[in-house]
């Protein structure tokens, strides 16, 4: 056995404890590398079983999107899974219904071009890979277009070409104030809301066919409203006998001809829905006859072709609907220069020519419509009188003024909260679409 | 002088041999370490060009579900894209082959295809080089 220098021999067990951390933390390093380096040849096989894994949860959202896409148009979806096969992704969707009536207004993404207040439904589901599943959460939202800003919202017409057909489809901008500069189709521009002044309004242009489903909440009520005929031409007298009733009136019976319908400012209900006829059958005209007696008139067999909206200035909603059987109607006139009452048009089909009672007066009427496959045709107040149309137009076809100045502008009404179905929001029709996330 | 040579004559070493020993064992040693260094960093370099190719295909594949073509996306990507199989030691070779679209989901329909990729993996010592190849399934809305 050898032995230390003397010098050393103080301190040969202090040497004997440091090499051995030296060669302890050697070690140590040396394991670390080497596990480092296993664990680096293990990444890649871990990264190609975690990119299949990425990319089947992908491919469960896209299925599960393109079905919700399929079925949410028709107002409902149905409780549907399905899975690819070798695990490349599948999802699961829970039942949901009342998708375009719903009426619960909620605040959600604040980044949709909607703002963040709208219409939703939650339908909850799970994405799935072959591993792993995710709760998903599908928010289906919808609010109407004009109401949300866009007083000007343009649809491609084409149902499979999303390509504008011809020039039949297009918006004469010279006299729809605040649009003068709009490009060509499609865009989406604006600066301001209004679209006062020199300055573009927010014009809404959507690539998908325009789909006018309506809500129809179920406490709207139909009547409480008060229609009368304002003017005939060409009705026939077709009573040699009038039925007097009374020694105060008589009743005359006319058939045929064209007549105007009015519907006059006084509406109790808060909301109110008018579904313009096409014919009417049971109309009466009352008018004083001669001081003694009032001479009513009855018409049935009566073409509607023009409809006059009588201003209010309450704030009640009305809803007119003129459906594509209503092929008789093609003129709707504003008759007063001032009107509040939130009145929405859904015409479907035809032409339809928008006029003021007088052409030298400036209009200010709250008003939204949608015209579906509609051809409109405006008569504006002219020279420094125009028209305002405070709500705006939705439209997939020919919007042309023909004569004097409209100008429309965004609806300025806060939107509402939670379910008030009396709210203008609840029955204009909508724009949809979906939204998800992961489930927390 | 004979006080300093005393003073070394006290002194006590290892024996040659035990210097040699224990020098083949420090030698074997470092030469195991290099030797498990270089593979390690061919490993270390085939599994870069792994982790690149499969990023980059998964990339592929999420332009792909965005809506744009085959041909648009070897574009855009990145790294330089080939038709043909094997690319080469600096390319890759992408390809989409359509698969049947997938039904059942109501009125529409939801596309599939299959994205294939080639790239250079690894090199032999000998200078070779070896390709991976690595298939995934893709599908997207047909509505977008």
């Amino acid at each position: 056995m050898k032995k230390p220098l003397p010098f050393f021999r103080r301190f040969e067990g202090t040497i004997m404890i440091f090499s051995l951390f030296i060669i302890l933390g050697g070690t140590l390093v040396l394991v670390a590398w080497a596990q480092m380096m296993a664990t680096r040849a293990t990444y890649s096989v871990m990264t190609e079983e975690g990119q299949k894994r990425r990319i089947a949860i992908a491919n469960g959202r896209a299925l599960a999107r393109q079905y919700l896409l399929n079925q949410m148009p028709s107002g409902s979806i149905s409780y549907f899974t399905t899975n690819l096969g070798s695990g490349w992704g599948g999802f699961q969707i829970n039942g949901a219904s009342n998708l375009w009536t719903n009426a619960t207004f909620s605040v959600g993404n604040p980044f949709n071009p909607f703002s963040d207040t709208t219409f939703v439904v939650t339908n909850a589901g799970h994405i799935s890979n072959s591993v792993e599943t995710y709760g998903w959460t599908f928010l289906i939202r919808s609010r109407s277009p004009l109401l949300a800003g866009y007083p000007l919202t343009v649809h491609n017409p084409g149902t499979t070409n999303l390509a504008w057909a011809t020039n039949a489809y297009k918006i004469y901008w010279s006299n729809v104030l605040g649009f003068s500069n709009a490009a060509d189709i499609p865009f989406t521009s604006g600066t301001t809301a209004s679209g006062t002044g020199s300055t573009n309004g927010y014009l809404g242009y959507f690539a998908s066919p325009m789909n006018t489903n309506y809500p129809n909440p179920v406490d709207v009520p139909t009547s409480a409203l008060s229609v009368t005929i304002t003017n005939t031409n060409g009705a026939t007298y077709v009573s040699s006998t009038n039925p007097v009733t009374n020694t105060n009136m008589f009743i005359t019976n006319y058939s045929g001809g064209s007549i105007t319908l009015a519907l006059n400012s006084t509406q109790t209900n808060a909301i109110t829905r008018y579904v313009v006829p096409n014919t009417v059958t049971n109309v009466w005209r009352t008018s004083n006859n001669s001081g003694l007696k009032t001479n009513i008139g009855y018409y049935s067999n009566s073409a509607v072709t023009n409809l006059t909206l009588v201003g209010a200035t309450n704030t009640n909603a009305l809803h007119l609907i003129a459906n594509a059987s209503t092929t008789n109607l093609n003129t709707l006139t504003l008759s007063g220069t001032n009107n509040t009452r939130r009145i929405y048009l859904n015409k479907v089909g035809g032409t339809l020519a928008i006029q003021t009672a007088t052409y030298t007066n400036s209009y200010t009427w709250w008003m939204g419509m949608s015209l579906s496959n509609c051809t409109a045709s405006i008569y504006a107040p002219t020279n420094a009188n125009k028209v305002t149309m405070q709500g705006g137009i939705r439209s997939d076809g020919t919007i042309n003024v023909i004569q004097g100045n409209l100008s429309v502008i965004s609806n300025s009404v806060p939107a509402i909260n939670g379910t008030n179905v009396s709210d203008i929001e609840t029955i204009a029709d909508r724009i949809m679409w979906l939204e998800e996330q992961r489930a927390p | 002088m004979n006080k300093v040579a005393h003073c070394f004559c006290k002194l006590q070493a290892y024996s040659l041999i035990e210097v040699l020993i224990a020098s083949g064992i420090l030698l074997t040693g470092i030469a195991a370490i290099a030797m498990m260094a270089h593979t390690m960093f061919l490993q270390e370099e085939a599994n870069g060009r792994i982790t690149r190719g499969l990023n980059l295909q998964e990339q592929a594949a999420t332009l792909w579900q965005l809506g744009l073509t085959s041909s648009t996306i070897t574009n855009i990507l990145p790294e330089r894209c080939k038709a043909a199989n094997p690319p080469g030691a600096d390319a890759v070779c992408l390809t989409v082959t359509t698969n049947a679209n997938i039904t059942g989901l109501g009125s529409g329909i939801a596309e599939s295809v299959n994205m294939s990729i080639a790239f250079h993996s690894a090199t032999y010592a000998n200078g070779t080089v070896v390709y991976q190849t690595n298939d995934v399934t893709v599908v997207r809305p047909s509505t977008r």
